[in-house]
């Protein structure tokens, strides 16, 4: 592997999951708050996170088995945001009616 | 909440949490102070060469970090273990005797590491100087008083749960996660000729013992405390709990698979441990998530902020450290080139604050809430939004450094060079990872301004009013 292999695949993976972790908050934060434009934010992220994904999957870098990883991973991370505000608040919910 | 803390009063377990937190502190210095000799070594390596070696001043960083943050979780669970059980803890003599031969051992450890440093590798040295593991340097005769502490530590739990005929979710979790922690430990004990069984076996204390058992000590001890924090519901708070002990055993445990990556073990590690160590991210953004619902739930408002806030920092910290630099180089492809590189101990710095450090400030907090004002409806104080800011940009600038400095040596040593003394050479003298050894220094620098800062609020809020804590001893 090129040392621009490498370079591009670290920076990638870094821009992947920070950028997964900056669409969760401000999701949530949007959510919480009650303001559709802090969601519409998040996307933003949700976006970079996905040309984080692309920037690992796209280049003949990686093998197949990895590539199908990355993909899936990223496939997750666009919808943790969602999946996980609904267990949230429906679980809250729940104990507070009991 | 199981039980109401008693207003002014405290267990007799407490009043020993409280000494785990002080002396814990006290090393939590010690960690930050040999830290910084390491690091100014690095700039200077002719600096206190012969009298206190760079070795010497790295193996007490670690050690002291390792040992600080175990005193730091023993203190916790002693702490919210009467109150989860409703009574004292049973063998509170046992405990008291296990904290001062502890305390006692690791003087006697350092005093070693610093006077006598090293010996001829033999049967001697094993035993009473240092067993030469990195990260686990602790003669054997310490590592089996840890394994002793920590069988004496699960009886307690054990025999307390039994006495006061309840178990809860959060106690039957910390049984089972004491018996792993008391046993796990003794991983590191074994020798064999065979370099790869060795660093094998090594693996399973500085992974399954540091990052997984250690998890779950802290999730428990979280769980506890947010319960008292926030009075979040036992049914939420042991639920998510189970939640993170089925992500530790689902990612966590197969993820130490990336350890074995270089070390001579079967090819299949690769692909194993890779996979489970890329997805070992996910659970963490989920968490960030239950971290801002959390928080916005309650408005950042409760009777204890800077527990509050070290708490926040910690569902954070734990997703930027282990998540964001743990999947940057985890990747066996990328990991070729990055391992060993100072990218590591940047994931290490920031991995361990986030998920340990701002844990046990978050109980300790707490503690001195209930001895210090417990009538009192806010425990606050100037000092600690600026111990607090000070330490994560403390902290985030040396692993930003480290970075810095860790990513040339991969470029530079590794991918362009090839791994050769010439290239190792060119990297350590590369613009790029001298500016980052000097910003490390630097962060460094702050870092301590920061923790005698924290320590001076530790010292001072809540005090100089009329409602500290009457030691009464134990009321059940």
């Amino acid at each position: 592997m090129t040392s621009e292999a490498v370079r591009d695949l670290m920076l990638s993976g870094m821009l992947m999951v920070s950028a997964a972790g900056f669409y969760a908050m401000f999701y949530a934060l949007g959510r919480m708050l009650g303001r559709p434009s802090l969601v519409a934010f998040s996307y933003i992220f949700a976006g970079l996170q996905a040309m984080g994904a692309l920037g690992m999957i796209v280049p003949p870098h990686l093998d197949p088995f990895w590539k199908y990883l990355i993909a899936f991973s990223s496939l997750v991370y666009l919808f943790v945001p969602q999946g996980m505000w609904w267990v949230v608040t429906t679980f809250h919910e729940r104990e507070y009616t009991h | 909440m199981t039980e109401v803390m008693p207003k002014g009063k405290l267990y007799e377990s407490q009043k020993l949490a409280l000494l785990y937190f002080w002396v814990a502190l006290a090393l939590f210095g010690a960690q930050i102070l040999f830290g910084l000799l390491a690091a100014w070594q690095y700039l200077d390596p002719g600096f206190l060469y012969g009298k206190l070696n760079f070795m010497t001043n790295r193996m007490l960083h670690i050690n002291a970090m390792i040992v600080w943050l175990l005193l730091g979780f023993m203190g916790g669970v002693y702490w919210f273990l009467p109150l989860e059980l409703g009574r004292e803890v049973v063998g509170i003599r046992l405990a008291r005797f296990a904290f001062f031969t502890l305390v006692a051992a690791v003087g006697v450890v350092v005093l070693v590491y610093l006077l006598v440093q090293y010996g001829p590798g033999n049967a001697f040295t094993l035993w009473f100087i240092t067993e030469g593991r990195e990260y686990i340097e602790a003669p054997r005769w310490a590592d089996l008083g840890i394994v002793a502490v920590m069988v004496i530590f699960l009886y307690n739990v054990v025999a307390t749960a039994l006495k006061a005929k309840r178990i809860t979710g959060v106690v039957a979790v910390l049984m089972f996660d004491l018996v792993a922690l008391a046993g796990l430990y003794t991983a590191g004990m074994h020798y064999t000729p065979n370099i790869s069984m060795d660093q094998y076996f090594w693996w399973w204390v500085v992974h399954l013992w540091v990052e997984a058992t250690w998890e779950v000590l802290v999730g428990s001890i979280m769980a506890m405390a947010l319960m008292h924090l926030l009075g979040t519901p036992r049914r939420i708070v042991e639920t998510w709990l189970y939640l993170e002990v089925a992500l530790v055993f689902g990612t966590g445990i197969l993820g130490l698979g990336h350890h074995y990556f270089w070390i001579g073990t079967p090819e299949y590690w690769l692909g194993l441990g890779g996979f489970f160590s890329a997805l070992e991210p996910i659970p963490l953004v989920a968490m960030v998530v239950h971290a801002v619902y959390d928080a916005g739930m309650h408005r950042m408002q409760t009777v204890n902020q800077p527990a509050l806030f070290w708490a926040i920092a910690q569902a954070f910290g734990n997703f930027i450290g282990a998540g964001v630099w743990g999947f940057m180089q985890t990747l066996p492809q990328i990991n070729l080139y990055s391992h060993g590189t100072q990218l590591a101990p940047a994931h290490g710095h920031l991995a361990f604050f986030g998920a340990y450090v701002t844990a046990i400030l978050t109980v300790i907090y707490m503690a001195l809430h209930q001895v210090r004002q417990a009538d009192w409806p806010r425990f606050d104080s100037k000092l600690w939004k600026w111990a607090f800011v000070l330490m994560v940009v403390g902290i985030f600038g040396m692993s930003a450094a480290m970075t810095v400095a860790g990513f040339t040596q991969t470029m530079v040593e590794r991918a362009i060079g090839g791994s050769t003394w010439q290239a190792y050479i060119e990297a350590q003298t590369h613009p790029w990872f001298q500016n980052g050894m000097v910003w490390r220094f630097v962060f460094g620098v702050f870092f301590l301004v920061s923790y005698l800062v924290l320590l001076w609020d530790l010292a001072t809020i809540g005090k100089g009013r009329d409602t500290q804590a009457k030691e009464v001893g134990a009321h059940d």
